[in-house]
């Protein structure tokens, strides 16, 4: 019955609590990683890791959703505020402070978060950020429940030009209106 | 017969078991696979509209009905078979545990079809213990 091993496993009731230095030790070396390995193209590290946070957040989802909630989402709405609520405090034990709507782009939404987990100890770097993995989450979750889009982060600053780091907005830029 | 498919309409798993109740002819049961997916207009109608997981009868017959089912992330399962409505919802929901499961696998590419033999294993149990097969 060894074959069985893993499929015998529980995983509705498994909530485990993970150590915070423990994955961001794992994480810090992944940038590294991609450091050495891609030099100065910035642009194919934010893809890395954003096509990780991808591959992430579609597995999350599924398992957050049978803890969680049995149920599905078919409004637009509805899955940010899940994603907002449940779904942010499953992953970083805190709710994201707000979904927003800009009268000048009615395609997008933003998510905002004042003080994202994984930006704690990553200081404000010109182009590439550890966000980009956060985006990639989120574009994995949003996809998989089948509202296409693209994510992208800003940190806040002020007219002023004076920064807020690490606080971030997420803008969800769907292409499909009928989804909005 | 059991199907999995993906978002995108691929089939990621296939598994044949003989109804229990009835007697089909051989070639109605080659056919399974043909009417399983002729079905999938009918229930994309169903499951965009609805929130709930198990989408309860697609389609009935003369001596079998096909059930449907979806996850969160629009992966469908199928069934075709015989047995009672409550029967088959209890295997969808245990099936889709053990596909998450496989989800899990960092080495599983999404999309792709499931070739674990621990999967195969597991579903046949469930199908042997749960629908009588």
């Amino acid at each position: 019955m060894k074959k069985f091993q893993f499929f015998d496993k529980n995983i509705r009731q498994q909530r485990p609590e993970l150590n915070f230095c423990t994955f961001n030790y794992v994480f810090a070396e992944y940038i590294c990683y991609l450091k050495r390995k891609h030099g100065n193209d910035y642009n194919e590290m934010n893809s890395k890791m954003e096509q990780l946070g991808v591959s992430v957040g579609i597995r999350l989802y599924e398992v957050v959703s049978l803890r969680e909630r049995n149920k599905r989402e078919t409004k637009l709405v509805e899955q940010l505020r899940f994603i907002q609520g449940i779904f942010w405090k499953h992953l970083f034990g805190r709710q994201a402070e707000s979904i927003e709507k800009l009268k000048d782009r009615p395609n997008d939404y933003l998510i905002r978060d004042e003080n994202p987990l994984l930006l704690k100890y990553i200081s404000e770097e010109g182009h590439i950020s550890p966000a980009q993995f956060m985006c990639g989450i989120l574009k994995g979750v949003l996809n998989a429940s089948g509202f296409t889009c693209q994510v992208s982060y800003q940190f806040k600053t002020d007219e002023r030009g004076v920064s807020y780091y690490p606080h971030t907005v997420f803008i969800l830029s769907f292409e499909d209106a009928r989804d909005l | 017969m059991f199907l999995i498919l993906s978002q995108d309409d691929h089939p990621l798993y296939e598994r044949r078991f003989p109804l229990k109740k009835t007697t089909l002819g051989s070639q109605q049961l080659l056919n399974a696979q043909f009417i399983l997916h002729a079905s999938l207009d009918v229930f994309e109608e169903k499951y965009k509209s609805s929130k709930e997981l198990f989408l309860k009868e697609i389609e009935q017959k003369q001596d079998y009905r096909i059930f449907g089912y979806v996850t969160p992330s629009n992966i469908r399962f199928l069934i075709l078979t015989d047995q009672e409505e409550e029967k088959v919802k209890g295997f969808c929901q245990l099936a889709h545990e053990q596909l998450i499961k496989v989800l899990m696998n960092p080495l599983y590419q999404l999309g792709s079809s499931i070739s674990s033999s621990n999967f195969d294993h597991v579903i046949q149990q469930l199908l042997q213990t749960r629908l009588n097969q």
